[in-house]
């Protein structure tokens, strides 16, 4: 324990309630609740969160039913289970994690001209809305017409 | 596999319980029920109702603790409230304030 504490919630262990801290979370039994952290949480394979999540990077291997939010990144494994929506600027998912849900990685770096910090509903409509000007201006190649289209339909 | 650490940073107000060891080194307000050991290190503060085979205190309690095996409330241990079990032992210099009943089943 030189380094940085690490707080460990053993399988068999549950934890309901409130959690807070500054460290970094290493799930293998269960919480239901919420967590804040300034730090990373792990829910390991056979861990199970039922909780509202605010933590600076999380990875997920298990289950995890409630919203998450991180300040750094969210990656879900091939292992994870998750239904809730996810806020963080990045995000990865892998290949095998089932998802239902919301993802938001927040403001694309290219939408230069929209105001900053949007709800993701209301960018969609801020996306739709612009596809007019797309159209109005020069032709646009083949290939982003057809990716206009798709992303109309 | 290891038992559950609550660091040093860590404030949980609720409920643990659980079929392993608890180690708390931070903060916990509520309830803790464990089958196995509860260690409150000296950096915790716990405010809780404790249900543990055997409870060890070098930080401070407040709440009423049963164990089935063993309490120690050692040297630098504070604690606060009504103690229930077979074992209880009080180290020099260790702070405690309320009643204990070693009278119980084992």
């Amino acid at each position: 324990m030189a380094s940085k504490a690490v707080t460990v919630i053993a399988a068999g262990t549950v934890v309901a309630g409130r959690i807070e801290g500054a460290e970094d979370v290493d799930l293998f039994g269960r919480i239901e609740g919420s967590l804040k952290l300034k730090g990373a949480l792990k829910i390991d394979e056979k861990a199970r969160a039922d909780a509202e999540l605010d933590v600076t990077r999380l990875e997920v291997r298990g289950i995890l039913v409630g919203n998450a939010t991180a300040s750094e990144s969210i990656e879900l494994f091939g292992t994870a289970r998750v239904v809730g929506d996810l806020v963080a600027p990045r995000i990865i998912v892998r290949d095998g994690a089932r998802f239902r849900g919301l993802i938001d990685m927040g403001e694309p770096a290219e939408a230069d001209d929209e105001a900053p910090a949007r709800r993701p509903e209301e960018r969609v409509r801020a996306r739709r809305l612009h596809r007019p000007a797309l159209a109005a201006g020069a032709r646009p190649r083949p290939a982003e017409a057809d990716d206009a289209n798709a992303e109309e339909s | 596999m290891a038992n559950t650490v609550i660091g040093s940073s860590i404030t949980v107000d609720g409920e643990i319980t659980g079929v392993e060891s608890l180690v708390i080194q931070g903060q916990v307000k509520g309830r803790i029920g464990v089958t196995e050991n509860l260690y409150v290190e000296n950096s915790a503060t716990v405010e809780a109702d404790i249900e543990a085979a055997s409870v060890e205190v070098g930080g401070e309690v407040t709440g009423n603790v049963t164990a089935t095996a063993r309490v120690e409330i050692k040297a630098e241990g504070r604690m606060v409230g009504d103690v229930r079990s077979p074992r209880i032992l009080i180290a020099d210099g260790a702070l405690f304030k309320g009643s204990i009943d070693m009278d119980v089943e084992r």
